[in-house]
């Protein structure tokens, strides 16, 4: 199949009127929520993940592609009008978006960042169409070395360039891969960690889990936390960008969307680094670097379109090798396994209206994303406007019903209790939160391919040194390692002598 | 000795990682052509202590060259996490005896009080709206089959 009749599919699946409803539905839900303050896309998808039970595969995939690209549009206004990223990668966004918003052009900011985001995702969606069959025949050589190689990869990176350090990042993630062994053990039928709680024995729930760490830990750290910088919200502005904000902004789109795609398939790398590498670039090619900082426009297009196009290559690695480079993608991963789809590199032949659906749905979610939302912005505006006091309310109440909904038992919510106290420990510790659920997604596939792995071996650990690709994974995995740690070590012991 | 978040971190990786070892050194750990259960918890388990003694290395290293630390529970959010995680527990308790109503009445009122300055009549106004917005949503909106209000004791 070529990549026009792949596409072509996946238009016939994702504009069905009722899944172009679902869509609509997941970005205007996802948008709703994500604009709240200091509620970013990662609360958001797991807050809405119980609303997206019970439809049918391809209608609950749809509707959460929708869903994430409302709540990471709905993050960027939040950060333009109120200075409030709802997680790191739009906190670069905030430096110029909310200094245009003071000057009274929040209006222009965010039809750039929404523009600039379209643009991008539109790229990422075509670099996704057609990086997908090549990448797919040869991650379906893959054994299980090397699965269990690029797991390793994949984990350790991730936890390297988080911030807090690497032995609290990979501590973190070790502890998601130990309570992803919680329940019954894939090969042997033995429960786990269960202490004999029936509930357990199917694992941990991954919808509660996620409320709990983000919704719950969430609100607990929010509450009396600063509430932002409200006053400017209240002038929009012209929504439509001049000519001059035309011409400074689309060559900043163009090298943001270039950088965040390739910086979005890495793992680790991720979307927080895409925007930021996108601003120092435009900072460095600009001819009045001295504007930035002041509400600069190419402050807000390169990096907006940076980490949409980032957020959209992200979906390589998750759907054609089911590895998620990052928390958001855990995330995303999780809930796609909650609907029995296994990504991998055998969904594209064994499902291809739900890959191809999911694709296009993306690109449908970012034009609807365009066409709706800006001119809602009003509605928007007015939601930033809830006290908090109503809001966390509010939001817990969801969190809870919504976790209730879907097994109708109590342990979920105590379990959320738990949760919501793990959550907010670890954030107590200087933890990433999002690096736990990373480990909780990726342990049982670590294991299931290191135990394969090494059975086929006879026990010889030496079988993914000797596989090339499982090689050059664990040499990439060492190298990231190496190179964190030595400068950790350099910044420790500068620390140490100052 | 004031618990600040390196020490807060090395606890809760020495802990968990503990109980990982000890309990899945239960499962069985196996051979290494045919790991066992116990296998994967064991080596998340050894791992989680090595970054455990590990920062407690780095901890005391910074202490000794006299980094001063701050406790990682601020006082101001003792309020909200215990307020929040009851409201929750009381939505757990109440939802299955009483229904969905009353286990939200429940939430809202006490989750109300993790932040001061809230005014009664203002909790009753939070309260009529989540209700209504949550029933709306998952009841008619979603097609949920709640009791809404149930007596069974």
């Amino acid at each position: 199949m070529d990549l026009f009749a792949s596409l072509a599919l996946g238009l016939q699946v994702a504009v069905t009127p009722i899944n172009l409803m679902y869509c609509l539905l997941g970005v205007t839900l996802g948008t709703a929520i994500g604009v709240l303050p200091g509620v970013g896309p990662i609360i958001t998808i797991s807050l809405l993940l119980p609303l997206t039970f019970g439809l049918t595969p391809e209608a609950s995939i749809i509707m959460l592609a929708g869903i994430f690209y409302g709540a990471a549009y709905g993050g960027s206004t939040t950060s333009i009008l109120v200075n409030l990223p709802g997680e790191a990668s739009s906190a670069v966004t905030c430096i110029d978006g909310h200094q245009m918003a003071r000057q009274g052009r929040a209006g222009a900011a965010l039809a750039v960042a929404a523009l600039g985001s379209f643009f991008a995702g539109t790229i990422g969606t075509l670099l996704i169409a057609l990086a997908g069959p090549p990448l797919a025949l040869i991650a379906m050589r893959f054994g299980a070395a090397e699965y269990a190689a690029l797991v390793f990869v994949a984990l350790l990176s991730t936890a390297a360039m988080t911030r807090g350090g690497v032995v609290k990042g990979v501590g973190v993630a070790l502890l998601g891969m130990a309570f992803g062994s919680v329940g019954s053990d894939v090969s042997t039928g033995m429960f786990r960690f269960t202490f004999g709680i029936p509930e357990l024995r199917d694992g941990i729930d991954f919808a509660v889990l996620a409320v709990g760490l983000f919704a719950v830990a969430e609100i607990i750290g929010n509450i009396g936390a600063p509430q932002g910088d409200a006053v400017s919200s209240r002038n929009i502005g012209r929504l439509w960008p001049s000519r001059e904000d035309f011409r400074r902004s689309w060559p900043a789109a163009l090298r943001g969307t270039g950088m965040g795609a390739l910086l979005g398939v890495l793992p680790g790398a991720g979307l927080a680094m895409s925007s930021f590498t996108a601003y120092m670039v435009e900072r460095s090619v600009s001819k009045h670097p001295e504007q930035f900082g002041k509400g600069a426009v190419e402050g807000v297009a390169g990096p907006e379109s940076a980490n949409n196009a980032a957020s959209q290559t992200a979906f390589i690695p998750t759907l054609l090798l089911g590895i998620p480079g990052s928390p958001t993608m855990a995330l995303m991963l999780g809930a796609f396994m909650i609907h029995g789809v296994q990504p991998g590199p055998r969904m594209m032949g064994d499902h291809p209206q739900l890959f191809w659906g999911l694709i296009v749905s993306m690109w449908v979610g970012n034009l609807l994303l365009v066409i709706l939302n800006l001119p809602l912005i009003g509605l928007w505006v007015r939601l930033l406007r809830v006290p908090y006091h109503w809001l966390y309310v509010f939001v817990l109440a969801f969190a809870c019903v919504g976790v209730f909904t879907m097994g109708s038992s109590s342990f979920d919510i105590y379990s959320l209790v738990f949760f919501g106290a793990l959550g907010y420990l670890l954030k107590a510790a200087g933890c990433n939160p999002a690096l736990f659920i990373l480990g909780f997604i990726l342990g049982p596939m670590f294991e299931e391919n290191f135990r394969r792995a090494m059975t086929l071996s006879r026990g010889d650990p030496m079988v993914f040194l000797e596989r090339p690709i499982s090689l050059t994974f664990v040499l990439i995995g060492i190298a990231v390692l190496l190179a964190t740690t030595t400068s950790f070590v350099r910044r420790g012991r500068a620390e140490v002598t100052e | 000795m004031t618990i600040h978040a390196d020490l807060l971190a090395a606890l809760i990786f020495l802990v968990f990682g503990a109980i990982a070892t000890v309990v899945g050194w239960g499962y069985g750990f196996g051979t290494f052509s045919a790991l066992g259960s116990g296998a994967m918890p064991v080596l998340a388990g050894c791992g989680l202590l090595i970054m455990g003694v590990a920062q407690l290395v780095q901890t005391a290293a910074a202490r000794r060259a006299g980094q001063a630390f701050v406790s990682a529970f601020p006082g101001s959010e003792m309020r909200p996490l215990l307020v929040i995680l009851a409201a929750v527990l009381a939505f757990g308790l109440l939802v299955g005896p009483l229904g969905l109503l009353p286990a939200l009445t429940a939430l809202v009122c006490i989750s109300w009080f993790a932040e001061s300055g809230g005014r009664r009549l203002e909790m009753l106004a939070v309260l009529v709206v989540v209700a209504v917005l949550i029933v709306a949503i998952f009841y008619y909106g979603l097609g949920i089959p709640f009791r809404l209000v149930a007596w069974r004791f």
